[in-house]
């Protein structure tokens, strides 16, 4: 009997901790965001060393006439850079939905609150959380845009000089490779800035997450 | 069995020292503004004490388990001029305790060069004591200063996976990676001083990598 008492006093005593440790829905879904964000990060600087070494690649490749392999190897940085853009979309899709569900969830435990004072409190946090996605989302589209653009003149290059490469069809096309190593620095600069939204993002959705 | 299992140890042992460890700067530049970057996103470096800096190493440092000992890393050093920032020094580090305070480790460090001397120093490939220099941790992002950090001879910051290591600063060696600064600047004979002091500049072709470093350098 003793020991049937001290284990219900146990039970009893640990109910309220694991009632603690729970998070609710949203601060779980934002803890994941988050964390996808961190992934997407990751992924964004790889993408940019890949384009570093391209534009290196192809100042080589105008530069010196293919000294040290350079096409070589700027077709597999080029390879490299369209599976990382793929792995980020696939993780930008991760985290548009993470949104929507954080969202969902929130939107949910606000509409079991009573006090109405409470409600249009929290409400408001929601929109602002909705309206900074929607900036993160419409840099997200716009610099991915250019991302095709630039991967597509890229892809010409290479093609271009699968086709005809010798020292005069690279001097002939030495403005077209110009025009692509300057979009190609662009294309970083956007998304230094872009990296910079995702980083203050994942900020404040960890804050959501209590994290 | 025994002898192969000791040659093994030899092995694992030599490759932190070896040149093979070595990368181009092709390589290392974007993987410095990486590094660079990501310390700048976060507010860990604070970009007063790096405008009055006289020269900034950018290193990936891979510690080894204590029982091993050492480390090795691989990055670069650049000095400022009367023209602004000079071209990449590809260096390597070797041995001590290079901001290790654990073992088995991955750090990205940065380290603010206060001094002229100190810039030389390093571009010199000197060894380094644990007596040699004062090493602190530099003040974070938005710190306000004082005299005593921009008076010493580095302020160092370190990366871990978002953990900031406190500094273990001492007994390694800096060597000059020549053969990457001779390939990257295409003179077979170019030298850390002729680097750092802009007689050899940074190469058309590969400027745009370089840009990215001096973007990140300016305030905010």
């Amino acid at each position: 009997m003793k020991k049937l008492s001290m284990a219900m006093l146990v039970g009893w005593a640990l109910i309220p901790v694991a009632g603690w440790a729970q998070n609710s829905d949203s601060l779980n879904i934002a803890a994941d965001q988050a964390v996808s964000m961190n992934k997407l990060d990751d992924l964004m600087g790889r993408a940019e060393k890949r384009l570093s070494y391209i534009m290196t690649n192809l100042g080589d490749l105008s530069d010196n006439n293919d000294a040290n392999n350079s096409f070589d190897k700027f077709k597999d940085n080029l390879e490299d850079m369209q599976s990382i853009r793929e792995d980020i979309k696939d993780r930008v899709e991760k985290v548009r939905d993470l949104q929507g569900q954080r969202i969902a969830a929130w939107t949910k435990e606000v509409s079991g609150m009573t006090d109405k004072d409470m409600r249009k409190m929290t409400n408001d946090q929601i929109d602002k959380a909705k309206a900074d996605f929607d900036v993160l989302d419409k840099q997200l589209r716009e610099v991915g845009g250019d991302a095709n653009d630039l991967t597509a003149l890229l892809l010409d290059l290479k093609k271009y000089f699968a086709s005809s490469f010798t020292p005069d069809s690279i001097k002939t096309c030495t403005a077209m490779i110009e025009k692509a190593r300057t979009a190609s620095q662009e294309m970083v600069k956007s998304v230094d800035v872009l990296r910079d939204n995702i980083y203050k993002q994942k900020k404040e959705v960890k804050g959501t997450s209590g994290n | 069995m025994k002898k192969i299992l000791q040659l093994l140890l030899a092995t694992l042992i030599a490759l932190p020292t070896t040149n093979g460890w070595a990368e181009s700067l092709d390589k290392l530049v974007p993987d410095c503004a990486e590094i660079l970057g990501r310390m700048k996103r976060e507010d860990i470096l604070n970009m007063e004490l790096v405008n009055e800096a006289k020269g900034i190493v950018i290193l990936n440092v891979t510690g080894f388990s204590i029982g091993i000992g050492g480390s090795g890393g691989d990055g670069i050093l650049i000095a400022k001029t009367e023209k602004g920032w000079s071209g990449p020094v590809a260096i390597t580090t070797q041995g001590g305790t290079l901001g290790i305070d654990v073992g088995g480790t991955d750090n990205d460090i940065v380290i603010l060069l206060m001094k002229d001397g100190v810039v030389s120093k390093w571009g010199n490939g000197d060894h380094f004591s644990s007596a040699s220099a004062g090493a602190v941790m530099g003040p974070k992002g938005g710190a306000t200063l004082d005299a005593s950090m921009k008076d010493r001879d580095f302020n160092v910051y370190i990366w871990n996976k978002g953990a900031k290591l406190g500094v273990n600063f001492g007994g390694f060696d800096v060597d000059i990676n020549d053969e990457a600064n001779a390939d990257y600047y295409s003179k077979p004979m170019v030298s850390a001083k002729d680097i750092l002091n802009d007689i050899a500049v940074v190469p058309e072709a590969k400027k745009a990598g370089m840009t990215r470093i001096y973007d990140l350098l300016k305030s905010k």
